[in-house]
């Protein structure tokens, strides 16, 4: 791999905030509106809240193709549970942390989660893993440019699956999905500053693992 | 003179961990100048970072993890436009499920219910009916007529004195008969 860029590459797929979102007490009204079964009241809290459901379950999940599945479900179920939900917090964080639990139960249930070893990185993966260089330094082809994105993407995954569940979540849902340490925080029910230390650690083991594999591939 | 830190390798130092994820959230290089511009907080991780080597070669690990998280991965998808109308198709789904499974848990309850109550009307006809004939079927006390009465209390001005008379006189009318 080469140096450390200079300045930090922005995220290109970070995503921005949408446009124009319900004050939090007009999306209270909302919510209570659906609470007393006004189906069209859900609807509009499904609209506005299902990009990021699907980046929680998205950033779970990664590259499954049933992440819509889940999300789906995620929305199917907080609408049963509605009832339940006393407006303590605001109506997002409860329904990522519903989407962040019905995952976990998820890969429990298929028992999906692939632990990878280093060792099961095969010679070629190693090899693609030594080609990467920074976003600057990519080939001018927009074609080779994906072809080597997909493949960054591929063994970043891999990699990934190293980390503790919760510390992968922590920096997909971070830098892809451009949740905040706050947001994150109440999504997992932990304090900001556990997240920033926790995501600074995992930020540190993620390069050891891609740092020896480094190593071993020289 | 190296400072004592200097010679801290690796890993950061625990008090500044946060701090640096702060930092590097918000892209702070390494540079005085940038360090500046972020404050008296950014100021003293400016400071620390000039004589811990070991912060430093964890931000630089930081770093190198971000770009690499950066370049590598993609956010989710945006949702499927029919996304919201498979949700609310969904909740009718399992709305009609729902009812279905009350009607199969208390239909057969209710068709219980139903016979349970026939059969407890029928019961009480017909043990109604059987009170009617047992009552009907009992004698009554028995009447005394006017002419026995006569015969019994004979004078009209000399009334018994009492109840336990009139109890003697009848009992010594119905054996005499």
């Amino acid at each position: 791999m080469g140096n450390v860029p200079k300045t930090v590459s922005k995220g290109q797929g970070r995503r921005e905030t949408p446009a124009r979102r319900a004050s939090p007490e007009e999306e209270r009204e909302v919510v209570r509106r659906a609470q007393r079964g006004d189906q069209g009241a859900y609807e509009e809290l499904v609209r506005t809240h299902q990009q990021r459901v699907l980046a929680v379950v998205g950033g779970i999940l990664r590259q499954r193709e049933d992440v819509e599945d889940v999300a789906q479900q995620v929305l199917v179920k907080a609408y049963f549970s509605l009832k339940k939900f006393d407006q303590r917090s605001a109506f997002g964080t409860w329904l990522y942390k519903i989407a962040v639990n019905e995952c976990w139960d998820y890969l429990r249930r298929k028992r999906v989660r692939p632990l990878v070893y280093e060792s099961d990185l095969s010679e070629e993966q190693a090899r693609q893993m030594d080609r990467w260089e920074p976003a600057a330094e990519f080939p001018s082809s927009p074609i080779e440019n994906a072809l080597k994105r997909a493949e960054l993407r591929q063994l970043l995954d891999r990699l990934l699956c190293h980390l503790e569940e919760k510390d992968r979540l922590m920096l997909v849902l971070k830098e892809a999905e451009g949740f905040s340490v706050e947001e994150i925080g109440e999504i997992l029910g932990l304090n900001v500053n556990t997240v920033k230390v926790r995501l600074f650690r995992a930020r540190g083991r993620l390069v050891e693992i891609y740092r020896r594999r480094m190593k071993r591939s020289d | 003179m190296r400072n004592v830190e200097e010679a801290r390798q690796p890993g950061a130092c625990k008090k500044y961990e946060a701090r640096l994820e702060d930092a590097l959230t918000r892209g702070l290089e390494l540079r005085a100048e940038s360090d500046r511009q972020e404050g008296a907080a950014g100021s003293e991780i400016a400071a620390h970072l000039a004589k811990c080597a070991g912060c430093r070669e964890a931000l630089r690990a930081a770093q190198e993890a971000q770009a690499l998280l950066r370049d590598g991965l993609e956010p989710t998808a945006e949702p499927h436009p029919a996304l919201v109308t498979r949700v609310m198709a969904g909740i009718r789904e399992r709305e009609a499920e729902r009812r279905q499974e009350a009607t199969e848990f208390w239909g057969p309850i209710e068709q219980l219910a139903r016979r349970l109550a026939w059969v407890t009307t029928l019961a009480l006809l017909v043990l109604g009916a059987y009170e009617l004939g047992v009552q009907s079927g009992r004698s009554g006390p028995e009447m005394i007529s006017t002419n026995e009465l006569r015969e019994i209390f004979p004078d009209p001005n000399r009334l018994p004195m009492d109840q336990d008379e009139v109890v003697e006189r009848l009992a010594g009318n119905t054996n005499g008969r």
